[in-house]
């Protein structure tokens, strides 16, 4: 037949082209025949498909939910992907680069604080189901605020994230005790933790307050921290800790989220009212100093969807951002928000419990490529 | 199809005088063709390099398939006379669009065809364009409605398929 007919490499070539937002259909390709089978599921094969479609897709949204009294890390797919059951006892600290990063918990009302003899943080690929313990350093008498995961070759800038899931991978961890901040760093290659970049802070933080979710953009990671929003930025390069003051407005705000600009620079989110203000950290001016710009307004249009009267802004807060996206994720009262910056679209969706805490608040998109694993 | 004795020819279609080359199907079917167009084959173009009389042969494809290559090829490469001034650029890529369709608008053998000669004569477009025409045709289909459609057997035995369907459980939901 025609098909048979054509060589490997022309195969190839047919389903390179599937869509990566539908890996089901690479999964119907490899059940075809065996021939089919070894192709989709050869690692080279992987990495081409990465690289052909350039930008993976958003397979999946990762969020901490209650279940009784468990707390349960969730993860939905939003595209065909094959079903990963919720985690109980767990939450989402962390998604980027094709890895979740989670914690264990103690059952809901008893005391989160870290590091606690009962808590230990994971590394989790949903495409595999591996995961990878992570010991937890000794930081007292720090306070753990924040942490992030990402592939180890960020800090080269040798890794374009398109099949680096199974590799490699730093955990970078903020402590604080108010005065100072400290940033460590685990490297899975060495199954170490650095020694600690500490920054002495000019005004003390008025809290331990975690503000997650950090943002990575190109080697560098920031974080917000305490009510006063500061921003650490950690370049990881350099191991250098720098501060950059928030918008000034932001004094005031606790409903607030770092996100990537258009242009894949600083920014930050925050919700005033029944509006979504987004800000961009850029060279302004013929100085080139860099400063505070206010980019987009987006109107929370939520009252049409709300079922259970007109919404409370009180209780509208901003707890995500999906890096190498357009997505901001909120939450309202009964429920969650999503905004996609571009196009100004938001949508609703009710019925998701409440967090007890903000920092377990915080949703993020999975974005991965996903390719049939070994053939039989 | 016009005749050429030389693959150096001279044509004066596209209302200007143009370099012409000839090309030689596997079963002796001769082309004459604008050297702009046989170019976007890398193939032809590194034969064109080389020199040589008596036109290019290409013993891998067939005259039905060349003249659907050439075909896409004479479309697709820059036409040198003036665009109408009707004709702006998006409205050119509509049209080629609209051309690509419709020469995609041929059985599965013809397309598996086009795809050997495209990827033989290394025309990227064209390989691009039939790849993604039968990926459109299987993104929705079934392995077996797959299998059915290319004449393909299911060489795997129940135990092997359903380890692959429990792996990726979830997937077809």
């Amino acid at each position: 037949m025609a098909m048979a007919a054509l060589m490997d490499e022309l195969i190839e070539e047919i389903l390179r082209r599937l869509p990566p937002s539908e890996p089901g259909c690479l999964v119907h390709a490899a059940l075809v025949c065996k021939r089919w089978c070894s192709i989709v599921s050869d690692a080279g094969f992987r990495r081409r498909f990465g690289e052909f479609h350039r930008a993976p897709p958003t397979l999946g949204v990762v969020y901490n939910a209650v279940d009784g009294d468990a707390y349960v890390a969730s993860f939905r797919a939003c595209a065909s992907f094959p079903h990963r059951a919720d985690r109980r006892g767990e939450a989402v600290l962390d998604c980027r680069h094709g890895r979740v990063l989670l914690r264990c918990m103690p059952p809901v009302g008893e005391n989160l604080n870290l590091p606690s003899a009962s808590t230990a943080i994971h590394v989790w690929d949903p495409a595999t189901n591996e995961q990878w313990q992570v010991p937890l350093p000794y930081l007292y008498p720090y306070k753990f605020s924040d942490v992030v995961v990402l592939c180890a070759a960020t800090a080269s800038g040798t890794c374009d994230h398109l099949d680096c899931h199974g590799g490699p991978f730093l955990v970078v961890i903020v402590g604080t005790d108010l005065k100072d901040m400290f940033v460590y760093t685990y490297s899975s290659g060495t199954a170490a933790w650095s020694e600690p970049s500490s920054i002495h802070l000019d005004a003390a933080l008025n809290s331990h307050s975690m503000l997650r979710p950090g943002l990575v953009i190109g080697d560098a990671i920031y974080f917000m921290h305490g009510e006063q929003h500061m921003i650490l930025k950690y370049d990881l390069g350099g191991h250098v800790i720098s501060m950059i003051d928030p918008p000034f407005s932001l004094h005031a705000q606790g409903k607030v989220s770092l996100v990537a600009t258009k242009d894949g620079g600083l920014g930050v989110a925050y919700v005033k009212g029944c509006n979504l203000h987004l800000w961009s950290w850029r060279a302004a001016g013929s100085n080139g100093v860099k400063r505070w710009v206010n980019e987009q307004v987006i109107k929370l249009d939520l009252a049409a969807s709300d079922t259970t009267g007109g919404p409370s802004t009180d209780e509208l807060d901003v707890v995500g951002f999906g890096e190498g996206t357009d997505i901001i994720f909120g939450t309202a009262k009964d429920g969650i928000f999503v905004v996609w910056r571009n196009t100004g679209r938001v949508m609703k969706e009710c019925g998701r419990t409440a967090m007890p805490f903000r920092s377990l608040k915080s949703m993020f998109c999975y974005q991965n490529f996903y390719t049939p694993a070994d053939c039989v | 199809m016009a005749a050429a004795d030389s693959c150096d020819g001279i044509s004066t279609s596209g209302g200007g005088w143009e370099k012409t080359v000839t090309l030689v199907s596997s079963d002796d079917a001769r082309f004459e063709v604008r050297e702009a167009a046989a170019s976007l084959s890398q193939t032809v173009r590194r034969m064109i390099r080389a020199g040589g009389d008596g036109g290019i042969p290409l013993p891998k494809v067939d005259a039905r398939t060349l003249s659907t290559v050439l075909e896409y090829c004479n479309k697709h490469a820059a036409v040198p006379a003036p665009a109408p001034e009707s004709s702006s650029a998006e409205a050119a890529a509509v049209d080629l669009e609209w051309f690509d369709k419709e020469l995609m608008h041929v059985d599965l053998a013809t397309l598996c065809s086009l795809i050997r000669a495209a990827d033989y004569l290394e025309v990227a477009g064209l390989l691009d364009l039939t790849c993604k025409t039968v990926a459109d045709m299987i993104k929705s289909k079934t392995a077996e409605e797959i299998r059915q459609m290319f004449g393909i057997q299911n060489d795997f035995t129940p135990e092997e398929e359903e380890q692959l369907s429990r792996e990726n459980a979830g997937v077809f939901e």
